[in-house]
């Protein structure tokens, strides 16, 4: 395997292989990881948790799939696991006014859309999008960010998946046409 | 006025389409400082519970060692006041006795 005698050495826990490798893969994490959350700030700490996982569960590493189809699976995993918590604190905080109680912060903390990559001009849009994609179904979701927003290609979301080409292909029309249902209503709503 | 269903529609398709022009972001340069500072900070944490673990072994060794050596000091010194006792008594009295050697458990 081509990238063997790297995985040799990072099970080894040689900190100049791993250095190397973290520079190899940084922009990749980032990226998927800011693709799901659309904040800077929680997306560089996401990547760090996703190479410190990396480093830790190295040794659990079985090659059955290529080490960036496993990088991009813990990445997508910690990323979701973020989503999972701000939607709880959320829930939580609207209890919390329900009841009286002050949950201050919370709002602001999970719906704060700051994505370096979206220009000036396109940041209304993209913050409607990303509400609308957070409507999404967990799977859909996946899919649909990986494609459009990392650009891989049908293969490597379905590796990464551990689903079929074809069923990442369904998974992504349907992503689109409950998006595009999502902001026909919001427009007619807000018309 | 309200939009009409094909300006909305219109809007929808321009909204989907800003997918199309989000570039990647950089990640930061000091991710790979903050990863080996996660990780260095980490480790410690299984020294110290070795640490910890080797110091309350010590500390119980220590412990068995200094109450055996006093229950050993604490029968020796019986023995030896127990010795006196008799040979005091030997004396005052004349008689011959037999001082028991073990006396431990009499």
């Amino acid at each position: 395997m081509e990238e063997s005698p790297q995985i040799d050495a990072l099970r080894r826990g040689d900190t100049a292989a791993f250095a190397s490798f973290v520079k190899q893969y940084q922009h990749r994490v980032f990226n998927v990881c800011l693709g799901f959350v659309a904040n800077r700030e929680d997306a560089e700490d996401l990547a760090q948790e996703v190479f410190v996982e990396v480093f830790r569960r190295m040794n659990q590493f079985r090659g059955e799939s290529a080490l960036g189809t496993w990088v991009h699976r813990i990445a997508v995993t910690k990323s979701l696991e973020l989503l999972r918590y701000r939607k709880r604190e959320k829930r939580q905080a609207y209890f919390k006014q329900l009841l009286g109680l002050d949950a201050p912060g919370v709002e602001a903390r999970a719906g704060h859309f700051d994505h370096p990559g979206v220009a000036l001009e396109d940041q209304e849009r993209a913050r409607l999008l990303y509400q609308a994609i957070d409507h999404l179904p967990e799977n859909q979701r996946i899919a649909f960010s990986l494609r459009q927003i990392e650009g891989l290609s049908q293969k490597e979301c379905a590796e990464i998946m551990d689903i079929s080409e074809k069923a990442v292909e369904s998974l992504q029309i349907r992503a689109k046409n409950k998006l595009r249902e999502w902001l026909k209503t919001y427009y007619e709503q807000k018309a | 006025m309200k939009d009409s269903p094909t300006q909305i529609r219109q809007q929808v398709e321009e909204t989907l389409a800003v997918w199309e022009r989000i570039r990647p972001g950089e990640a930061p340069p000091f991710l790979l400082t903050r990863v080996e500072a996660a990780i260095a900070g980490s480790r410690p944490q299984g020294v110290r519970n070795w640490q910890w673990a080797l110091a309350a072994a010590i500390v119980l060794l220590n412990l068995g060692l200094v109450s055996w050596d006093w229950v050993k000091t604490s029968r020796t010194s019986e023995q030896a006041l127990v010795q006196s006792i008799w040979s005091e008594y030997d004396q005052d009295t004349g008689y011959e006795l037999a001082v028991p050697n073990n006396l431990s458990d009499s």
